[in-house]
């Protein structure tokens, strides 16, 4: 009988100790893919800000890397403010996108004005929401 | 004898190692199966929520140029998300915009270049700028031109 109390106890302890380990994995693994896509997306916007233009080819490359199930990228370019009574202008996704998939295949951006790229996707097992941006730093299109 | 006992130790460490393994790959197929019965859509629609309630932050005040409002018209037609948007132009002409009005072939819509229509907006023009919100969520924005 003490026998048996000491075996399951000790199955008890295994399991718990389980139970804990996955839960530990799982974490590390949605962490892991957090820091793979936040890493993606940093790389995407420093190229954007660095050259000073966006194409086609850079945003077809960037969409092949989110590989998730569901993903929804925002892209904003707000204009440099030259003066405070002067409005402020600020371009939206579809406007963008039409040019970086028009004519010109490309989406120029001045120095001084604002990029930001927000990802949001669903990953093994939570939600992540990743912003970046910056100021545009070149015009390479030149 | 001796011996025997640290290759028992190893046998059982190797055994612990395999059900641990094994406990992990069911866990973590059931945990898959879950999410893709619970197919939490709404969960990420939720966060997409946020995400766009904060993008709208910058449109409560301040002045706006036509630029921005063409913009916004343009991405509020091609998107599902129900926002509206209504501008009033220097003319006393108020017409909301939205995903609606995309779908309706009776829809004229905005004038960019025809500065005598009375939905002209001048991209270069200054609309101030405010949100409507019903229950906390942002259902539209609403342009005003100064100017």
């Amino acid at each position: 009988m003490e026998k048996f109390v000491a075996l399951i106890s000790d199955m008890l302890n295994k399991s718990i100790a389980i139970l804990i380990v996955t839960a530990v994995i799982v974490i590390i693994a949605n962490l892991s893919f957090a820091w793979v896509i936040s890493s993606k997306v940093m790389n995407f916007t420093e190229r954007i800000r660095y050259e000073g233009y966006l194409t086609d080819e850079m945003y077809t490359n960037f969409l092949d890397e989110m590989v998730f199930d569901e993903v929804m990228i925002h892209i904003t370019h707000t204009k440099e403010q030259k003066s405070l009574d002067e409005p402020l202008t600020i371009f939206s996704r579809k406007t963008i996108l039409d040019q970086v998939f028009g004519t010109n295949h490309i989406y120029k951006f001045e120095v001084g004005d604002e990029v930001v790229v927000s990802v949001s996707a669903r990953l093994f097992l939570m939600d992540v929401y990743i912003p970046q941006g910056g100021l545009i730093l070149n015009e390479k299109y030149h | 004898m001796r011996e025997n006992k640290t290759v028992a130790n190893t046998g059982s460490a190797v055994l612990t190692f395999l059900g641990i393994v094994i406990v992990v790959a069911v866990v973590g197929v059931g945990f898959m199966g879950y999410n893709i019965i619970t197919a939490g859509g709404d969960k990420l629609e939720r966060v997409n929520n946020q995400v766009a309630s904060a993008e709208y932050k910058q449109f409560e005040e301040g002045r706006k140029s036509g630029d921005t409002v063409i913009s916004r018209i343009e991405d509020a037609e091609t998107n599902p998300s129900k926002l509206s948007i209504s501008v009033t132009t220097l003319r006393n002409s108020t017409t909301v915009y939205g995903f609606s009005n995309y779908e309706d072939d009776s829809y004229s819509g905005y004038s960019e270049d025809d500065p005598s229509d009375t939905d002209y907006i001048n991209p270069v023009g200054s609309f101030e700028s405010s949100v409507t919100k019903s229950n906390g969520v942002v259902t539209g924005l609403v342009f005003e031109q100064k100017n």
